[in-house]
């Protein structure tokens, strides 16, 4: 069971503090929020008429901490009222309110000497049962806990989040000699399934698990990019996507981390590591000093190894800097043919190989960056982490890799890596021999209709038990679940009754196959071998809508009665996902755009992951939502003003216009409830890993309840020509304010047209069908449009909507 | 023809809408309230002989609605057999019901007539919450018939070319006046105080629009509300208010028969009609109009309350017709007074003849912009002791 943590305090107020906080008020946690004292009264502290005993000036560094949160570029809050969970406090007067919370996470400043005092008054007030933990990145729990009693440290562990912590999945657990296994276990439960964390459970040793690997494999990754003389900008272009790893690669990512703040993590660990035998690889920092010392310090400073810069004409420009000289050159996009080669490979593994088999500088540094990270973890395990799983997580979840290093062992094929390294007279981790010795090729294996992974300290392969809730399509598709196997999508036997339609296209884009697979699982289901149907996938992002490449290859052929039949297939099988005997659910995560969008609003019931950006943004594209979207909204306005008990249902169609019309999206599943992307009957689940499971269990749940279907909705009172008026009217003010185009208004005139049921007496009652028929007409007629065919070019070229 | 005088008026001090005092009072509380008020200034009115009561309102509806002149006659216990009627031409309407009322009187059709005007926008916000509900052929046709009056003040800057620095100054100037203005006492004879739940001893007698703390440089911060790339800002525009201001007209004959003395003339009113997207422009065509049919030249007029609907706009309308800055809004004007929509034509008729008084007598023009595109003026005397 997970711990029950509904109060919680926050010490330090910092970036990382303020983060976690913010974190927790996501999570439905009052928190209490401390810092310093702070040493003056400012100046417009003092007109204001306070003095240094008011509690608004001893509390104001983490008052303005919680307050820059509604500020901030990156938000920290999934819905800004979240922010009434959050409380301002201080270490002084209100240290004794601490004992009354569930969990302390302390977040001082990296430094033993603030650290220890802390804990030792944090013994004084400590209740039993109360969680205390750190979230240092560097510094040993047990010198943190040094001195203190075995009782409390039985409570004590580390909770190391990463930065910005509401976007990043990875928290790593630490426990110490002392703390109490069950209380740990409880505590990872929490954090998974309340604070939607990926856990990786690491050891007290240096920088634990991700920042250990990571940060070697930043330092290889300078050093050989200097040592071979490679261009910045070529750096990143091949060490990004290409090799599963986040755009920012090397030298972006280190702006963005800031160097000076590198070489400091580099030093210490250093420092703290005088056993670990590649520790000289932390200790070559000398460009990142040298850029230091000349005030280079990335991102913060305005420079770093980018620079950004106007030309002449004013167009923006990014200038790289030369590792020798330090002078910045503008860069040039990256032209090198490894880069083609590479791209016409799907599978990650042969990917890098392709790469570290280029007989140029280009393969030397990709075989060498990747082949000392891979020797490395392979190396730190079992001293860092008991897991290989875990190591992997947390590179993936904390460094956004798509695959950790053991899962990179073997995507790019153990043997291989290890031939080479025997050719080049480089010694093979012990691990990866042992792994050989056995007759084993990967780490990880699946054989029995399970999953096994190889153990460090046993040696052999062991099975593998995924968390409680987490259901893993992987793991599906290697048990040969699979019962229709599609190009785009495949249908999936989930077990219990339950049949998942999952799409894996690139970027999951819903085509006529799709679709007719939608259909085709419905007609399982309903013939009696399915329960009912889960709408998921596990990549990165649902989906991003309909299929841009087929429609607008009917276009090019003229071909305006085929569009129109493709698009009349999406909105009765969206009827069927509706109205069918079974029940339906979609479960949705990061992106879910147009027709993914309409999808998931016309299932009976929507999971959400906390992170979900949904919203239908056909106006990007020069084109309004024909698969049921607008008519969705319709439909829900309607139902609201009757709800409300108000006669008309104009401010919702108000609303949705807002939506729609400026192709607005979600920005957290919170939102969308708030938007009303999200029903009220609809669910929101904190950790995306648990998603499939829950949208399986809804589907069941539906089922043994006895599924009854919605009646159709075919009385829709709509506002009609008066309410497009009303919106003509304040279209024509948006654009002469110039908030939207010409275009824009054009579109959303078509959107408003449609959502006020058309051209008809206010107040008139029009059916569903009747929605969908001005769905699609408008559909078609914009596809003969020249400046949407410009818009839709653009975004296949660029995928970036074009604002013509 | 009679001569049609004023021989007393009141107004509330404008709240803040939204936020400030007058925020829950309703329109027709504070209008019942003023009239009860103008009735007390009136020595030895019988509020039966009142022949009409004109009260106007740019948002005739809800609580400014169901005929809002009639409600306020009965709220304030007046006879029933006091009749009343609303009136609305938006931002003038306040001057209308006062023009509406002389004329009358002067066309012998009544002796004394009761005329103001009223508004809460924070009962009525003027804002996109507000349903117009346009005619769909018109709203075809002729969009800007509907347009956002920030919009048409963008569209008013750039036509006549005024700067963004000049908007912020002229606003900057507009509230330095006004504290001037309030400070020195001047606006204590038009206003009575109105009793309200406040920390002011339950009493509202000082306009709150004006802000002290105002900066030329907090100005320049605020961002363009109505169009990217603009220059209106919420400094620049009218404040939104509540408030209430009405005046007593009286045939001169009738006046002299109760024996009141007369605190201003009436001497013509004119309204013209110009494009609705640029109707910021009205007073260019109202203010010559009202000099050619009043016959009266522009230099014996000693003041000019110009409606400061949007600072550009004033800007405009005094860059158009050369108008001399020292003889407008002399205390400071809407920007920082605020702009309570049907009110402010008779409060601002009531602040022109106070400060006429003050200069020892004298004409002056009230003028204002209308949205829908229209301009209104009207021409005042105040008899010289």
């Amino acid at each position: 069971m997970a711990l029950n943590i509904k109060r919680a305090a926050v010490l330090g107020s910092g970036t990382m503090g303020s983060g976690i906080a913010a974190h927790l008020a996501n999570c439905g946690i009052e928190t209490l929020v401390y810092d310093i004292v702070p040493k003056a009264l400012t100046d417009p502290q003092q007109a204001q008429g306070l003095t240094t005993e008011s509690p608004e000036f001893r509390n104001s560094i983490a008052a303005n901490a919680i307050n820059a949160m509604k500020k901030s570029r990156l938000a920290p809050l999934y819905d800004i009222d979240n922010i009434e969970l959050l409380s301002p406090a201080n270490l002084e007067d209100d240290f004794d309110e601490l004992s009354e919370v569930d969990w302390i996470v302390e977040v001082v400043p990296e430094s033993l000497k603030i650290k220890q005092p802390l804990f030792e008054k944090l013994e004084g007030i400590h209740r039993k049962g109360q969680i205390v933990s750190s979230n240092t990145s560097g510094i040993a729990l047990d010198e943190i806990t040094k001195g203190r009693c075995p009782e409390f440290c039985q409570h004590v562990m580390i909770t190391h989040f990463f930065n910005p912590p509401r976007y990043m999945h990875l928290l790593e657990l630490v426990p110490g000699e002392h703390t109490d296994r069950k209380i740990f276990s409880q505590m990872s439960e929490f954090a998974r399934l309340t604070l939607g964390k990926g856990v990786a459970v690491a050891k007290d040793t240096p920088n634990f698990i991700a920042n250990r690997v990571g940060v070697f494999d930043m330092c290889i990754a300078v050093q050989a990019a200097v040592k071979l003389g490679l261009k910045v900008e070529d750096v990143d272009a091949i060490m990004g996507k290409l090799v599963g790893r986040p755009k920012s690669a090397v030298f972006r990512l280190m702006d963005l981390v800031g160097l000076d703040i590198a070489v400091h993590v580099n030093s210490n660990l250093y420092e703290a590591i005088p056993e670990d035998p590649d520790r000289e690889t932390f200790s070559d920092n000398s460009l990142l000093e040298k850029m230091v010392n000349k005030g280079i310090l990335g991102e913060k400073s305005g420079n770093g190894f980018y620079q950004k810069d106007k030309d002449e004409k004013g167009n923006r420009i990014f200038k790289a800097i030369d590792f020798e000289s330090l002078d910045y050159y503008e860069t040039q996009k990256c032209e090198l043919k490894i880069l083609k080669e590479a791209k016409a490979q799907d599978d990650l593994g042969a990917r890098i190989r392709v790469f570290m088999e280029s007989e140029d500088k280009v393969g030397e540094y990709v075989w060498t960056v990747i082949s000392s990270t891979l020797c490395y973890a392979a190396n730190r395990v079992p001293e860092i982490s008991e897991s290989i799983e875990d190591v992997d997580n947390a590179i993936r979840w904390g460094f956004n890799w798509e695959k950790g290093p053991f899962e990179l062992w073997d995507a790019i094929g153990v043997p291989y890596i290890v031939k080479r390294l025997k050719k080049e007279n480089r010694s093979v981790p012990p691990l990866v021999q042992h792994l050989l010795d056995q007759g084993k090729e990967s780490f990880y294996c699946f054989e029995t209709h399970h999953p096994y992974v190889f153990n460090p300290r046993e040696m052999t392969h062991n099975l593998i038990e995924r968390p409680f809730a987490e259901l893993y399509l992987r793991d599906c598709h290697q048990n040969k679940q699979v019962v229709k196997a599609g190009k785009m999508a495949s249908l999936v036997d989930l077990e219990d009754g339950v049949l998942c339609v999952e799409f894996h296209s690139r970027a999951n884009s819903i085509s006529s196959e799709v679709i007719s697979l939608i259909h085709e699982a419905i007609d399982l289901a309903e013939s009696g071998q399915f329960r009912g149907v889960v709408i998921g996938n596990q990549s990165a992002n649902f989906s991003f809508g309909a299929d841009l490449k087929e429609m607008a290859g009917a276009v090019m052929t003229g071909n305006y009665q085929a569009i129109d039949e493709i698009v009349n297939q999406f909105q009765q099988t969206m009827l069927r996902l509706k109205y069918s005997r079974v029940p339906t659910v979609a479960a949705i995560h990061g992106m879910v755009l147009g027709g993914a969008c309409e999808v998931s609003m016309q299932c009976d019931k929507i999971h959400a992951a906390a992170e979900t950006y949904m919203g239908l943004v056909e106006i990007g594209v020069g084109l309004v939502p024909a698969g049921g979207g607008c008519k969705e909204w319709a439909i829900r306005c309607n139902q609201w003003a009757k709800n409300a008990g108000d006669a008309s249902s104009f401010a919702m169609v108000n609303k949705a216009l807002e939506q729609v019309g400026m192709a607005k999206t979600s920005t957290s599943a919170f939102d969308a409830r708030k938007i009303g992307y999200l029903r009220p009957s609809d669910a929101v689940t904190m950790n995306k890993n648990v998603l499939l499971y829950t949208a399986k269990h809804s589907v069941i749940q539906m089922a043994n309840q006895g599924y009854v279907p919605p009646l159709k909705a075919n009385d829709i009172l709509v506002l009609g020509r008066g309410g497009l008026a009303e919106f003509k009217v304040r279209l024509n003010i948006w654009r002469q304010g110039q908030f939207i185009s010409e275009y824009d208004e054009f579109l959303a005139n078509k959107v408003a047209y449609i959502l006020c049921g058309g051209d008809v007496m206010d107040n008139s009652v029009v059916t569903e069908q009747y929605f969908l028929d001005l769905e699609r007409e408008a559909f078609v007629a914009l596809l003969k449009e020249p400046k949407t065919l410009a818009r839709i070019q653009h975004t296949l070229k660029t995928g970036k909507p074009l604002r013509n | 023809m009679q001569q049609a005088v004023i021989v007393s008026g009141a107004r509330t001090a404008v709240g803040r809408s939204g936020k400030g005092t007058l925020q829950h009072v309703r329109p027709d509380d504070m209008a019942a309230e003023t009239v009860k008020e103008i009735v007390k200034r009136t020595p030895g009115l019988d509020p039966a002989v009142i022949e009409d009561v004109i009260i106007g309102t740019a948002m005739p509806e809800r609580e400014q609605g169901f005929n809002l002149a009639r409600i306020v006659t009965l709220q304030a216990g007046l006879p029933v057999t006091v009749p009343a009627v609303t009136v609305n031409r938006f931002c003038s309407t306040g001057l209308q019901t006062i023009a509406q009322g002389a004329e009358r009187i002067m066309a012998g059709g009544a002796d004394v007539v009761l005329a103001g005007g009223v508004e809460s926008m924070s009962y009525l916000p003027f804002d996109a919450s507000l349903r117009i509900a346009p005619n769909p052929h018109l709203a075809e046709k002729n969009p800007d018939a509907y347009l956002s009056m920030g919009l048409t003040a963008e569209n008013v800057a750039e036509q006549y070319k005024i700067t963004r620095e000049q908007s912020d100054d002229f606003s900057y100037e507009s509230h330095q006046k006004a504290i001037v203005a309030i400070d020195a006492g001047k606006f204590k004879d038009e206003i009575f105080a109105l009793k309200v739940q406040n920390n002011n001893g339950g009493v509202f007698d000082t306009d709150e629009g004006p802000r002290r703390d105002t900066t030329l440089e907090r100005l320049a911060n605020l961002k363009p509300v109505f169009k990217m790339g603009g220059q209106v800002t919420a400094g620049n525009s009218s404040q939104t208010s509540d408030g209430a201001a009405a005046v007593m007209l009286m045939s001169d004959s009738k006046a002299k028969e109760m024996n009141l003395k007369p605190i201003a003339i009436f001497k013509g009113f004119t309204v013209t009609g110009v494009e609705p997207g640029i109707m910021g422009i009205g007073p260019v065509k109202a203010i010559p109009k009202l000099l050619s049919r009043t016959k009266t030249k522009l230099k014996d007029v000693k003041i000019i309350e110009l409606n400061e609907a949007f600072a550009c706009q004033a800007l405009a309308v005094m860059k158009e017709l050369d108008l001399p800055k020292d003889k407008i809004n002399v205390n400071g004007g809407a920007v920082a007074l605020g702009h309570p929509l049907g009110c402010s034509g008779a409060k601002l008729t009531l602040s022109l003849i106070h400060e006429l008084k003050r200069q020892g007598g004298g004409l002056g023009i009230v003028t204002m912009c209308i949205g829908g595109g229209m301009g209104a003026a009207g021409l005042f005397e105040v008899p010289s002791d």
